[in-house]
C-alpha cells in the first residue's frame, strides 16, 4: 500500500504543473490590460510604465511564467489588484467556508442518496423504483440556484425558522450551523439525487452477478449477501463517481455562495472575475486545480484500501 | 443503420414512456419559445410603471415584476436564449471533441499523449468555473455563451470519442481499409467516426441539460446576455430581490428551467438506455 501511495502522490505532480500552465495560459489570453482595471481609465502613459514594471507584465512572458512558478512553489500568490491585501491572506478567509459547505452538502448527500441507490436496487421495477428514481431525476434537473430559492421561500419566508444571508458572527458556532442549514441542504439535495441514480444503477450490475447467485444458493442471509458480497463489490464504482460529483459540487457551491451572500471561494473567484483582478483569480483557479486532483488522489488511494487487487497492478 | 434496427429503435423508444415523455415536454418547450414572435404576448420588454408587482391574474398569468413587464412573455422569451445556447453549445463541443478525439486516438503517439494530458487538466476545473473564465476573456453576449460553455465541455466529448476510437481501431475492416491505401482522413471520417458516433450522440442528449443549467448560472452570475433580452438565469436573480413580494418572478423562471431540463434529461437518459443494450433494464 506505501509503493502505491508514494507511486501516485508522484503522479499527481505533474498534472498539477501542467494546470498551472494552463492557467497561466487562459488568464493571459483574457482580454483587457490589467493595469487599466487598477488604475481607471483615465491614466497617463507614464504612470502606466510605472505599474506594468511592478507587476513585473514588462517581463517578456516566458520570464513571468517562470516567476510564476518560483512564486507558487514558494506559497507567494501576490497581491490582489483591487484591495491591495495578500491573496493568500483572502484565500485563507474564503476557503474554510467552501470546505465545510461542501462537507456538509457531501455528508448529507452520502448518507442519504447511497442507503436509498440500494433500496431501489432491491426493490427493482416497483412502485417505490419508479417514485424513486422519478425524483432523483427530477433532483438533478433542479439548477443548485433554483433549489436555494424554493428552500429560501419556504423555510425563511413563509415558516420564518432560518436565516438566509451570510454566515453568521464568527465564534458563535450555534449561528454558523443555523447559516449553514440551508446552503448544505440545497447542495445535498442535488448530491442524494446523483448518487441515488448512480448507487442504483452499480447495485443493480452488482446484483447480477454469478456470485452473488452463489452467495445465496450456499444460504448466506439476505443482509449478509447485500451488504458484504454487493455493495462492497459496488463500492469502488460509488467512491470513483463520488470523487467526480464532489468536484460539480464543488462547482454548484459558486452559485450557492453567491445566493446565500456566503463568503467562499466561488463569491471570491465571481467578484475578482468582474473587477478584472487577475492574480486572485489566476490564485483561485490554482486553489481549484489542487482540490480537484487532491480529490482525485484521495479517491485513487481508497481503490487501493477497497479493493487490494487495484495496488499490485 | 438498416431500416430493421431503425423501426426497432423506433418502437423501443415509443414503448419507453419516460423517454417519450421526456422528448414530448422537451418539443413542446423548443416549439414555443421558437414560436414566440407569433404568439399573442405582451412585448418583453415593455416597461409599464402602473403594473409593476401585479400577482399572476388573467391578463398576466404569470405576473409582472418591478419594471411591469409580463412574466410570462419573458420566460417564453428568455427561453429561446437557452435553447440556441443548449444545443448550439452541444453541437460545438461535439464537433471539437469529436475531431480531437478522432485524430488523437486514431494517431496516438506524442499528440495523444500531450493532447490527452491538457484534456485531464481540463477536466479538473468545475464546468462552470471554466464557464466563467471564457466568458470573461470573450465578453457577454449569446455567441460568447456558445463558444464559452462548447469549449469548457468539448474535452469531455474529447476524451469519450478518443475512448471509443481506441476500440473500433482494433477491428479488421480498419486493417482492411488501410491495406487497400486508403488515405488516413478516409479512414478516420468514413470507417470509424460511424461506428463511434452513437456513443458522441448519447452523451450529448444527456447535456443539453446541463447545458441550460449552466448558461442559467452564467447568466444569473451577470456574465450571459445582457439586459434588456429576457433570460432565464437573469430573471431568477432579479426576482430574489424582491422575493417578499413578489415570488412569481423568481420561482416560474426557475420553474422553466426546471422543467426544460426534466425534459432533456428523461429524453437523453431514454435514448442512453435503447442505444446501449448492457445499460437496458
Amino acid at each position: 500500500m506505501l509503493a502505491y501511495t508514494i507511486r501516485r502522490i508522484l503522479m499527481a505532480i505533474p498534472t498539477l504543473w501542467v494546470a498551472l500552465t494552463m492557467i497561466f495560459i487562459l488568464v493571459r489570453v483574457i482580454p483587457g490590460d490589467p493595469t487599466t482595471a487598477v488604475m481607471g481609465d483615465y491614466v497617463t502613459d507614464k504612470s502606466l510604465e510605472v505599474l506594468k514594471r511592478q507587476m513585473g507584465l514588462d517581463l517578456p512572458l516566458i520570464e513571468q511564467y517562470g516567476l510564476y512558478l518560483y512564486n507558487f512553489v514558494r506559497g507567494d500568490f501576490g497581491n490582489s489588484l483591487i484591495t491591495g491585501a495578500p491573496v493568500l491572506k483572502e484565500l485563507k478567509n474564503a476557503l474554510p467556508h467552501t470546505l465545510e459547505l461542501t462537507f456538509f452538502s457531501l455528508l448529507i448527500g452520502t448518507l442519504t442518496g447511497i442507503p436509498l441507490g440500494v433500496f431501489l436496487a432491491l426493490k427493482r421495477n416497483s412502485a417505490w423504483d419508479y417514485l424513486g428514481r422519478f425524483f432523483s431525476l427530477a433532483g438533478i434537473s433542479f439548477p443548485s440556484f433554483y433549489i436555494a430559492v424554493l428552500l429560501i421561500l419556504l423555510f425563511s419566508m413563509k415558516l420564518d425558522l432560518l436565516p438566509v444571508m451570510g454566515v453568521g458572527p464568527a465564534g458563535d458556532t450555534w449561528a454558523r450551523m443555523r447559516h449553514l442549514v440551508l446552503p448544505a441542504l440545497t447542495l445535498g439535495l442535488l448530491m442524494m439525487s446523483y448518487l441515488t441514480r448512480m448507487t442504483r444503477s452499480t447495485m443493480l450490475d452488482v446484483l447480477g452477478a454469478d456470485y452473488i447467485r452463489t452467495a445465496h444458493a450456499k444460504g448466506l442471509r439476505k443482509a449478509k449477501v447485500i451488504f458484504k458480497h454487493a455493495l462492497k463489490n459496488a463500492s469502488v464504482s460509488i467512491v470513483t463517481v463520488l470523487g467526480i460529483y464532489t468536484g460539480i459540487l464543488i462547482g454548484s457551491s459558486v452559485m450557492t455562495e453567491i445566493i446565500f451572500n456566503r463568503p467562499g471561494l466561488g463569491s471570491l473567484i465571481v467578484g475578482s472575475m468582474l473587477n478584472r483582478d487577475y492574480i486572485t483569480i489566476t490564485s483561485i483557479m490554482t486553489v481549484y486545480a489542487a482540490i480537484v486532483i487532491f480529490i482525485n488522489l484521495i479517491t485513487d488511494l481508497s481503490y487501493g484500501l477497497i479493493d487490494p487487487r487495484i495496488r499490485y497492478e | 443503420m438498416n431500416q430493421d434496427t431503425r423501426a426497432k429503435i423506433i418502437r423501443t423508444f415509443v414503448q419507453n414512456k419516460a423517454a417519450l415523455a421526456g422528448l414530448v415536454i422537451s418539443m413542446v418547450v423548443v416549439l414555443t419559445c421558437a414560436a414566440a414572435p407569433f404568439l399573442p404576448l405582451p412585448d418583453p420588454v415593455d416597461q409599464s410603471l402602473s403594473q409593476r408587482f401585479k400577482a399572476p391574474s388573467a391578463t398576466h398569468p404569470l405576473g409582472t415584476d418591478n419594471f411591469g413587464r409580463d412574466v410570462l412573455s419573458r420566460v417564453i422569451w428568455g427561453g429561446r436564449v437557452s435553447m440556441l445556447v443548449g444545443v448550439l453549445s452541444v453541437l460545438l463541443a461535439m464537433t471539437l471533441g469529436t475531431v480531437i478525439g478522432l485524430v488523437t486516438g486514431y494517431k496516438g503517439g506524442v499528440i495523444d499523449n500531450l493532447t490527452m494530458r491538457m484534456v485531464d487538466v481540463l477536466m479538473c476545473f468545475p464546468t462552470l468555473i471554466l464557464g466563467i473564465l471564457f466568458m470573461a476573456a470573450l465578453g457577454s453576449g449569446i455567441t460568447s455563451l456558445i463558444i464559452a460553455i462548447g469549449i469548457a465541455i468539448a474535452p469531455r466529448f474529447a476524451r469519450l470519442c478518443r475512448g471509443a476510437v481506441l476500440s473500433v481501431r482494433q477491428n479488421d475492416f480498419v486493417e482492411a481499409a488501410r491495406s487497400m491505401g486508403m488515405s488516413d482522413m478516409r479512414i478516420m471520417f468514413r470507417h470509424i467516426l460511424p461506428n463511434v458516433l452513437g456513443d458522441v450522440i448519447v452523451m450529448g442528449a444527456l447535456w443539453v441539460g446541463a447545458i441550460i443549467i449552466t448558461e442559467a448560472s452564467l447568466s444569473f452570475i451577470g456574465l450571459g446576455v445582457p439586459p434588456p433580452t429576457p433570460s432565464w438565469g437573469r430573471m431568477v436573480r432579479e426576482g430574489l430581490d424582491f422575493m417578499g413580494h413578489a415570488y412569481w418572478v423568481s420561482v416560474y423562471s426557475g420553474g422553466a428551467i426546471f422543467i426544460t431540463v426534466v425534459g432533456f434529461n428523461l429524453f437523453g437518459d431514454g435514448l442512453r438506455d435503447i442505444l446501449d443494450p448492457k445499460l437496458r433494464r
